[in-house]
């Protein structure tokens, strides 16, 4: 029943710890210049495209017609960024997740489920541009579901992610950057991969 | 094997066989009294070191059910210099319908100027009562923790922890009204790895973050909700605190 | 050095992870003798005669020194299957077997289960003509003690057996009369790993084997106001397969449901007319009460199925009672809305002047509370009955039987009830 979920969450936190221990332990010059001594909000607001990796089907339903399951998605994020190396924040957005349609004998079916995020993320910059973020929380999921009549039923589910993200700057206050997400929502079992481009903005310093 | 008689044996092993002998480190930590309550770093000239925070676990889903999100309790720990490297340490969980005080040693080895070891133990003195909804209940108990924790100090002030703790039950007692309906005495209750990371957060705030993996047949913030199980269920756990 | 060191630490907690934690029936069917062997056929005085408190001779320190056996049956279609359900003393174990009938031998074939764990396996046994078979087949004598043998060996898991193990009759099952052993959820919960799931069809065709002679079942409406059997407010993965289906039960028709979700063992979510049809032709069972979870809605659909089934089972000659569980204020108050409430068969869960207020035929308190036994008289001498819910440790059990007076037990155990209560004397 509880296959190898713990290791799998053990290994992911290992590793992020693993590499965070040896990035750290190299130069301790490359950090980034907004780290010294300044606080700063910084929005993060990206866009890109979600791979789900999970199962996906009607258990009820010997095939499905269709699956689909990469889409678009998108986010933003806002991080406090104190004078030092840890950085906390929020994070939200929206996720596609899947969609699949069913044949049941004339009747066809389909079902779309998508995802809010509500995280609460903490990050480190392990060298002046590359950053590791992982964040905890719940998705407020949505099934949209056309089957004889359409229904819509929204949970509450919790989850994680962690991505790592690589952020060059254009000008002292906007920057350009690229990440990879790890997503899951592990009560409800449902994760994948995605690859976003995203807007950096330093909207308050002091 | 290692299954079957425990990972601590086996991690003290490898501990100690990997290890460099020990040293006589110096204090390198540039704040040590803000900076290290989990990491077994010694306390070579304060007193205190306390920390207040928050552990946050989450329930197997197929035994409390839709009761799965607990409320987050409040973890303070406070330790308590004895010598360089022999340290008193206390806890407290708080969460109001249950609570956990537990009070404890160790005793840290510095093995070279980035690397620290500590062993010790904790003896726990948990407590809980349910007086809603039809229910009369309280519950009470004994555990003690015998741990190991192994620290990496980075170039920066980036504090590494890996840490394992054993869990004994000595003693468990719960009431409805007056009956008793279970007593337990002694059992092998359980395993918790943690990962912990201490840093700066923001100007000499320094942070503990730790991602604990408690594999136990009882747990006692589950008290109300099921006795153990004779399986070992396993609760995810995170704590954030400041060190104060 | 150092972050090798972390790593062997990490892969050393990751090992300490366990594999999923199952209690999967073994396959049995693999006796060769058994598979050849004939039908058995046993009147119902045989079978009686059978029932009874057994002294544990060999396998003791795995199962106990006493048992308690049992008959029960579950009819598929024309076929009715028959089996003899073996109630252990230790680790809340069972054992279940069919039977079949070898020259003049009588063999019995199934598995054992320890239910504080998931220990499992096969077990296969004999009683020989010589040693009780012939007594039970009707040859003139009477059951006595020591006249009938039931030995054989179990093994563990999928392993061949191979460890003996045998009982010998003692004396009768206890039966004060009318005592009922309710499993919850129709048998079991989902996490006590049990071989079909709660509150659906097939565990209320098993749970005759586990000891219960009535069901609790928990029953929601969906959208379009089908009473279907489902405990949970949402659909999620503790009670269902995967689906991409989230949200309240509440909020999907019942075709939906048909379609798109499995419960975890593979069963669809039955609805009330459903699971009142397995018990009334299906089983022997002869009680059922309705938890109805829902809130906010008219009780009159269940009210009409309750109807409908207490009359189709008056036709079928089944002592069948089906009560509507009443657990809070909102579902009584929803209750007394009802303009025949009067005469409607109904458990409260409430105090006793709530008892009296819904005409209840029982009133069921939580056990948190006690025996209350001035309370129980109370109820009885007003010619009702009184349940109690849900005792699932043993020490309470022997406890609530010995010292209380309830009419029935509650629990996700039942097998652990049918022992406590069938070996009393």
């Amino acid at each position: 029943m509880y296959s190898n979920k713990p290791a799998a969450v053990i290994i992911f936190f290992s590793a992020l710890l693993i590499f965070n221990a040896r990035l750290a332990a190299q130069d301790s010059t490359e950090v980034n210049v907004q780290q010294k001594g300044k606080y700063a909000f910084i929005l993060y607001a990206g866009g890109g495209w979600f791979s789900y990796v999970g199962t996906i089907g009607s258990p009820g339903i010997a095939s499905n017609t269709s699956v689909v399951r990469s889409h678009p998605i998108g986010m933003f994020r806002i991080m406090w960024h104190p004078d030092h190396r840890l950085r906390m924040g929020i994070e939200s957005g929206y996720t596609d997740f899947y969609t699949y349609t069913v044949q049941n004998g004339s009747s066809s079916g389909k079902v779309n489920l998508t995802g809010i995020p509500i995280l609460l993320v903490g990050s480190m910059a392990v060298t002046k541009r590359l950053n590791v973020f992982a964040g905890i929380g719940s998705y407020l999921l949505t099934t949209n579901l056309t089957y004889k009549g359409s229904t819509r039923s929204k949970s509450l589910s919790l989850g994680i992610n962690a991505s790592v993200n690589y952020v060059q700057p254009v000008s002292p206050k906007l920057g350009i950057g690229a990440e990879l997400k790890w997503t899951d929502v592990t009560q409800t079992k449902d994760y994948g991969m995605s690859a976003q481009v995203m807007l950096v903005w330093k909207f308050f310093e002091w | 094997m290692l299954r079957k008689f425990g990972r601590i044996p086996a991690l003290i092993f490898i501990i100690l066989a990997s290890c460099f002998s020990m040293v006589n480190a110096q204090d390198t930590l540039p704040e040590p009294k803000h900076a290290a309550i989990i990491f077994p770093y010694p306390m070579y000239t304060e007193k205190w070191r306390s920390s207040i925070g928050i552990t946050l676990l989450t329930t197997p889903e197929d035994i409390t059910e839709e009761v799965r999100i607990r409320v987050p309790a409040i973890d303070f720990r406070i330790l308590r210099r004895i010598s360089n490297n022999f340290i008193a340490e206390g806890r407290i969980n708080a969460q109001v319908l249950q609570n956990q005080f537990s009070a404890g040693f160790r005793w840290i080895v510095p093995l070279s100027d980035k690397l620290f070891f500590s062993a010790g133990d904790n003896m726990g003195y948990w407590f809980g009562f349910l007086t809603t909804a039809g229910f009369n209940s309280r519950g009470s108990g004994w555990l003690t923790y015998p741990n190991v924790s192994l620290g990496y100090k980075t170039k920066r002030n980036l504090l590494i922890t890996l840490s394992a703790q054993a869990s004994v039950n000595l003693a468990y007692s719960a009431y409805n009204g007056k009956e008793k309906t279970s007593e337990e005495k002694v059992f092998y209750n359980g395993e918790t790895f943690t990962i912990a990371l201490e840093q700066p957060f923001y100007h000499h705030k320094h942070l503990t973050l730790a991602f604990s993996a408690i594999t136990n047949y009882f747990y006692w913030q589950t008290w109300s909700l099921f006795y153990r199980v004779n399986r070992k269920i396993f609760y995810p756990q995170v704590t954030v605190a400041f060190i104060l | 050095m150092k972050t090798t060191v972390i790593v062997l630490l990490v892969m050393l907690s990751a090992s300490s992870c366990k594999k999923s934690y199952q209690a999967p029936v073994p396959d049995f069917d693999n006796w060769d003798a058994f598979d050849q062997a004939g039908r058995l056929v046993l009147s119902t005085q045989s079978r009686s005669a059978m029932e009874g408190v057994y002294k544990m001779t060999d396998a003791a320190g795995s199962f106990g020194d006493s048992v308690a056996v049992k008959w029960s049956y579950a009819i598929a279609g024309n076929d009715t299957a028959w089996h003899l359900s073996i109630f252990c003393e230790k680790d809340i174990s069972y054992l279940i077997c069919e039977g079949r009938k070898s020259n003049a031998d009588i063999l019995l074939n199934g598995y054992w289960r320890k239910m504080a764990g998931v220990e499992t396996g096969i077990v296969r046994l004999t009683i020989k003509a010589q040693q009780g078979a012939d007594l039970i087949a009707g040859n003139g004598q009477a059951v006595v003690p020591g006249s009938i043998i039931i030995s054989g060996v179990f093994g563990n898991g999928q392993d061949v057996p191979g460890l003996p193990i045998s009982f010998t009759y003692k004396r009768k099952l206890y039966n004060k009369g009318s005592f009922d052993i309710i499993a919850h959820r129709s048998g079991g919960r989902t996490s006590d790993l049990l071989p079909a799931s709660e509150n659906s069809v097939e565990m209320i065709r098993k749970t005759p084997e586990f000891g219960s002679t009535g069901i609790e079942i928990d029953v929601r409406l969906t959208s379009d106001g089908i009473p279907v059997l489902y405990h949970d407010n949402t659909i999620n993965l503790r009670e269902t397969q995967k689906s991409g289906l989230v949200g309240p039960i509440k909020n999907y028709s019942y075709e939906q449901l048909a379609v798109f979700v499995r419960l975890i063992h593979g069963e669809k979510i039955p609805t009330l007319r459903e699971a009142l049809d397995a018990v009334v032709y299906q089983t022997p069972l002869h009680f059922v009460w309705l938890d109805t979870k829902y809130a906010g809605g008219s009780l009159q659909v269940v009210r009409d199925i309750q109807k409908e089934y207490l009359q189709k089972a008056a036709a079928a000659g089944r002592n069948l009672k089906i009560v509507i569980g009443l657990p809070d204020t909102n579902a009584m108050d929803e209750f007394l809305a009802l303009p025949d409430f009067v005469n409607t068969p109904n458990l409260c869960e409430l105090s006793l002047e709530d008892v009296e207020k819904t005409n209840a035929e029982i009133w069921a308190p939580r056990f948190t509370l006690g025996t209350q036994n001035e309370e129980v008289a109370r109820v009885h001498a007003e010619g009702k009955q009184a349940f109690v819910w849900t005792l699932d440790v043993p020490d309470l059990v022997q406890q609530y039987l010995h010292d209380g007076h309830f009419d029935a037990i509650l629990s996700n155990y039942p097998s652990m009830i049918a022992y406590y209560y069938y070996v009393q004397q």
